[in-house]
């Protein structure tokens, strides 16, 4: 091994030290070391030529983004809560776009987490579809034997309810009653099929049951597509955007 | 002869080496005493996410913070004071903005090379469009992507990350390496496709040894998008750092963590091995300085820490 010596005074050390093999090289040695955190807030000077650079992809983008594609009949929020409104309409729109490309499908299942805003009651944007599903999910089918139905009803319980269309059920002291998929009672010996995106059918969110899913089929559309879809036929159709709390999910108290 | 035996055999070499040279401290001080202080400036960003733009001043709770334009001038202005900088980013450079939906991550990469960026890691966002659609921006990035424990030899980025880079500085060697989060349950399979993730701790102890022991470097950075910590027992920077040895410095993200300052973490050797994250989004940029002293008489590390706020909240 060849060695590069930089520093004089361990040079001569080396040399001195004949019997040494020669692999080691002495490293500088760190005497002191600063931190500093700098806040990039609105006190920060801009580089004009950044801002230079990046105008004409903003000017297109906001163009795009700034689009109304739909009308909200009112605020729908996601407090936190067994079912919210933004849950119900997201859930609600995804079904119905999933069952155009699958009529088989009976349910679906999104996450609270996975819903990143809520929408102002009036013009909805394309930005704000992106807002509420910024991520490129797409939308993906699986069959479910009916343990892996009943370990996503669990799930459900576990997280006191996340965004369902076609599911109902009651939770009461940590137990799922009354549950029915697509208006018939929840039965176990029976296979269903979920509509969901592959973020999730993949395992992620603590789904692991659902890749135990006995089918798969992936539909290949964006759950953002699916969604800017449904709002541009509502409002072709001279509809709003509107979701109710229809009880899909109740918690029962003692 | 493998890495195990190498190391073995450096570490020995280094003792007794060590010791030889401890004896002529006081020769090598009294020939050669001058002030030969060399500044390293490290400033470093994670998760950055498309925040091109600041946030709108649309009430939430960043309102008015980050923007590439801002960070940009501040570089310039750190790399006019200073003459050894590195800038580094540990990942998640893509997704949080419809710059990347629209762009597919063009802007990020562009702007970054504007900025001189020598290095990040890829981050499990970094993903979000396939291994394709990381591929396709990788000709807007002038800077390498340092990832060690992903092995992509069956997919399309094949030979074009590298596992660490040798920096050089004012006569410094600085090493350069990159650890990737677990992609399974993370990424969609279908986005990281034949990506084969090695374990974090076992690959940086073996890179870290290559970058200090054959490729003699002065200081060694790690940039990792393991997290900062967690509950359980997942591996994260400060078990990375406890279970190393020959790491200095490990600039972390993923978990977008804003850290009051950085954490000093006792390593396998019983040395230092800092620990930084700055939040997300852009809104900070960190900054260590690191002072190397040519006399190795002194033999002592020295570690100030400034938080400087300048600009208030934190």
């Amino acid at each position: 091994m060849k060695t590069v010596i930089r520093i004089k005074p361990v040079a001569i050390a080396v040399a001195l030290s004949a019997a040494l093999p020669t692999s080691c090289q002495q490293h500088l040695i760190v005497t002191k070391s600063n931190h500093e955190q700098y806040n990039i807030d609105h006190q920060t000077r801009e580089d004009s030529s950044i801002v230079k650079y990046y105008q004409p992809y903003k000017e297109k983008m906001q163009a795009e983004m700034s689009r109304v594609v739909g009308q909200s009949a009112k605020e729908l929020t996601k407090p936190s809560g067994p079912e919210t409104l933004m849950g119900n309409y997201f859930s609600d729109a995804l079904l119905k776009e999933g069952l155009k490309k699958d009529p088989n499908i009976q349910f679906t299942l999104s996450t609270k987490g996975g819903l990143r805003t809520t929408f102002p009651e009036g013009n909805i944007t394309v930005a704000k579809v992106f807002e509420l599903m910024p991520f490129e999910n797409e939308m993906v089918v699986l069959q479910l034997n009916g343990q892996s139905v009943k370990d996503l009803i669990d799930f459900v319980v576990k997280k006191d309810g996340e965004p369902v269309a076609g599911l109902r059920m009651k939770i009461k002291n940590g137990v799922a009653s009354d549950v029915t998929i697509a208006g018939q009672p929840f039965d176990p010996a029976k296979t269903y099929t979920l509509l969901t995106y592959d973020y999730l059918a993949d395992g992620g969110d603590e789904l692991d049951f659902l890749k135990r899913a006995t089918a798969r089929k992936d539909i290949g559309i964006k759950v953002r597509d699916a969604l800017l879809e449904n709002i541009k036929e509502l409002t072709a159709q001279g509809k709003k955007i509107d979701a109710q709390l229809d009880g899909r999910i109740i918690i029962e108290k003692n | 002869m493998d890495a195990l035996s190498l190391k073995k055999i450096n570490r020995r070499d280094f003792i007794r080496a060590g010791a030889a040279t401890a004896g002529m401290l006081a020769l090598g001080n009294t020939a050669f005493a001058k002030d030969r202080t060399v500044q390293l400036t490290v400033l470093h960003t994670n998760d950055v996410h498309s925040r091109v733009e600041p946030f709108p001043m649309d009430g939430s709770r960043n309102q008015g913070l980050g923007g590439v334009a801002r960070r940009a001038a501040l570089i310039n202005q750190i790399r006019r004071e200073q003459d050894n900088v590195l800038l580094l980013d540990a990942g998640d450079i893509f997704q949080g903005t419809p710059y990347f939906n629209l762009y597919g991550g063009e802007v990020e990469m562009t702007l970054m090379s504007d900025m001189g960026y020598d290095a990040a890691t890829m981050g499990n966002h970094d993903f979000d469009n396939g291994i394709a659609g990381f591929v396709k921006q990788l000709p807007h990035a002038n800077f390498p992507f340092l990832v060690s424990n992903y092995n992509f030899d069956n997919t399309e980025l094949k030979g074009k990350t590298q596992s660490y880079k040798v920096f050089k500085k004012g006569g410094l060697k600085i090493g350069v390496f990159g650890l990737g989060i677990e992609l399974n349950g993370l990424v969609n399979k279908k986005n990281y496709g034949d990506t084969i993730y090695l374990d974090p701790i076992a690959k940086a102890n073996e890179v870290a040894s290559i970058l200090k022991n054959d490729e003699h470097c002065d200081l060694v950075i790690c940039l990792s998008h393991l997290g900062y910590k967690y509950k359980d027992e997942k591996v994260s920077d400060q078990i990375l750092a406890k279970s190393t040895r020959n790491i200095n410095l490990i600039i972390g993200g993923h978990t977008h963590t804003f850290m009051k300052a950085p954490e000093d973490i006792l390593n396998l050797d019983g040395k230092v091995t800092t620990v930084n994250q700055v939040g997300f989004a852009g809104i900070n940029l960190g900054r260590l300085d690191y002072f190397f002293n040519h006399d190795a008489g002194t033999h002592k590390m020295v570690s100030a820490v400034y938080p400087v706020h300048q600009y208030g909240l934190v």
